[in-house]
């Protein structure tokens, strides 16, 4: 009998990825922004995209932003997000300048259906089961307990029922 | 001031080939991109040898690449190129072998768009597609180009008012399309608004008739000089204008336009002709948002408005609208991964130079080209257009000679 692997969210990552996970326990939410021209930057990347400057730092960033538009993805091609069904997320434009993919409360989605594309969000890192830092978009007034269900989903191995 | 590119006169596309699609295969990419070569020398009835140039496309060619293709080949090429553009690959291979047959630099280029499939291939490819998907989109969900294409849906939908019935218009006539086509995957099976609104969804607003089947295959064509082709008394097609623009609109929070618009305008001043005068379009479909974002571009009709246009508009290759797609596009023949940046072209030369099946388009004398590719992050990040006509045997660039249906509404643009 063969045991099966616990079933984690794709883990891959870059070493700019692997740099952030890393940084990112600095604070709620941390991005990579210019030496040179301040510029918020993502996704994470070698060089500014405004001035080209390689000065780089992870630093803590508004978390505040409004959704763009949202998705509840039916398929997915990893076995964590098959076991999990049905998946919100969606983009957020940042107030501090760029637009990031997240993964979305449940709360958003209604609220996105109700046309409300300019819906306030807060993004915060959030360690995954694989052990990377991934982006999450919470009502902007959400509470602690409203957070709970999507985090253990994200944050536990999924055994193979 | 814009710059106005010069011509393309002088040069002739040839021998349009595609390799049967499959939906897996156990042969290697080499195998499809090589099956095309063979087919288009074979239709030429020239020797391999004389095929002087060589420009590739292909997902799954790694580790090998174009330069290890001429010795797979034995070929001796002067010149080579790859081009990584996805779904603007075809049309910007053809650009640059155009410039190279103008330049003298090759006098015969095959230029060839090939993959082959596997099981849980595309999967692979989809997580290592480029740096930014690994660490920005892949971990979200993990659902492939179908994420970021349902969220440029669901934004379009929302900001203009556009339905499902509307995508449905392109998936429906694209698969009456793919009907009279016998290389279409889905040649055999039909597909009607009630079976298209009743698929079940994918990702958000896209459904499964909206989404591609990767598959295995390729197409490919040959671009020569005119004086060449006539001397090899087959029919070819001219270009009388292109262009490319690459990451246009960087600033839109969700992209709902491309780059087609930066130099359509110049493009149809070089064919001295408006999207009025075209007698069909074949767009990008990998979904058919997608392809409305390129009517839009290409000024087919007014930004926001494709809703309007397809409702209105009769896309079937033998209706009397603007016949759009005509092979059946991506959505009903399938994505045989790069080849489906060569699909439309292919089917475009095809139809100028009468060798088109079933679904030929009566008197096609003239028509559009789009390409769009490349999701790096939660776009497509190329565009790519250009303007084909029937070749004319009097003189190199006379086609424009050949338009008569209501010529000279450039000026509309």
């Amino acid at each position: 009998m063969t045991v099966s692997k616990p079933l984690t969210p794709p883990g891959a990552r870059t070493a700019l990825g692997t740099a952030h996970t890393k940084a990112s326990c600095g604070g709620e939410l941390v991005l990579q922004c210019c030496g040179q021209c301040a510029q918020v930057q993502y996704p994470h990347r070698e060089v500014c995209k405004h001035c080209l400057s390689t000065e780089l730092d992870w630093q803590v960033v508004s978390t505040g932003g409004a959704v763009c538009a949202s998705s509840l993805l039916q398929h997915s091609l990893e076995p964590f997000f098959k076991e999990q069904g049905a998946w919100l997320m969606g983009s957020i434009k940042l107030d501090c300048g760029p637009v990031v993919l997240a993964h979305l409360l449940n709360e958003c989605q209604q609220l996105n259906e109700c046309k409300q594309a300019n819906t306030r969000v807060k993004v915060i890192n959030l360690l995954d089961a694989s052990q990377q830092s991934v982006l999450l978009a919470l009502p902007e007034n959400a509470s602690a307990d409203q957070t709970t269900t999507l985090q253990d989903r994200l944050t536990n191995e999924l055994t193979r029922g | 001031m814009r710059v106005k590119p010069s011509s393309y006169d002088g040069v002739a596309l040839i021998a349009p080939v595609t390799v049967p699609y499959a939906k897996v295969s156990e042969h290697g990419a080499p195998w499809f991109i090589g099956s095309a070569l063979g087919r288009m020398v074979k239709t030429l009835g020239i020797n391999k040898s004389e095929v002087d140039g060589l420009a590739v496309s292909s997902f799954t060619l790694a580790p090998d690449s174009v330069i290890t293709l001429t010795e797979h080949f034995d070929l001796e090429p002067s010149w080579i190129e790859q081009i990584p553009l996805g779904g603007a690959s075809g049309v910007v291979a053809m650009r640059r072998a155009a410039r190279a047959i103008q330049a003298g630099d090759a006098q015969m280029i095959a230029c060839i768009g090939g993959d082959t499939a596997t099981q849980g291939s595309f999967a692979e490819l989809v997580g290592n597609f480029s740096n930014f998907t690994r660490d920005a989109a892949y971990p979200y969900g993990a659902a492939g180009p179908n994420a970021a294409f349902s969220l440029i849906t669901q934004y379009y939908m929302d900001t203009f008012a556009a339905t499902r019935e509307d995508f449905g218009r392109i998936a429906v006539s694209q698969r009456y399309n793919a009907n009279h086509n016998s290389d279409a995957l889905f040649h055999q099976k039909k597909l009607n608004m009630q079976d298209y609104l009743n698929a079940p969804s994918i990702a958000g607003p896209v459904h499964l008739f909206d989404c591609v089947m990767p598959c295995a295959g390729a197409d490919g064509f040959m671009v020569t000089s005119v004086e060449r082709a006539k001397n090899l008394q087959v029919p070819y097609a001219v270009i009388l204008g292109s262009g490319e623009r690459h990451n246009s609109f960087s600033d839109d929070p969700v992209q709902f336009r491309g780059g087609w618009s930066k130099y359509c305008g110049a493009m149809y001043d070089s064919a001295g002709l408006g999207p009025a005068d075209m007698n069909f379009l074949q767009t990008y479909d990998d979904y058919p948002v997608i392809s409305m974002l390129q009517m839009e571009g290409l000024g087919f009709c007014a930004q926001g408005e494709a809703s309007q246009f397809v409702r209105q508009t009769d896309f079937n290759f033998d209706g009397s609208g603007l016949p759009h797609n005509t092979s059946g596009g991506q959505l009903s023949v399938g994505q045989a991964g790069s080849a489906g940046g060569y699909l439309g072209l292919v089917e475009a030369i095809r139809q100028l130079t009468g060798v088109a099946n079933e679904n030929a388009i009566a008197d096609a004398q003239v028509g559009m080209v789009s390409g769009y590719g490349m999701v790096n992050y939660d776009r497509g990040l190329c565009s790519a257009a250009a303007i084909v006509a029937k070749g004319n045997a009097a003189k190199g660039n006379a086609a424009k000679g050949n338009v008569t249906r209501g010529m000279l509404h450039g000026g509309s643009l």
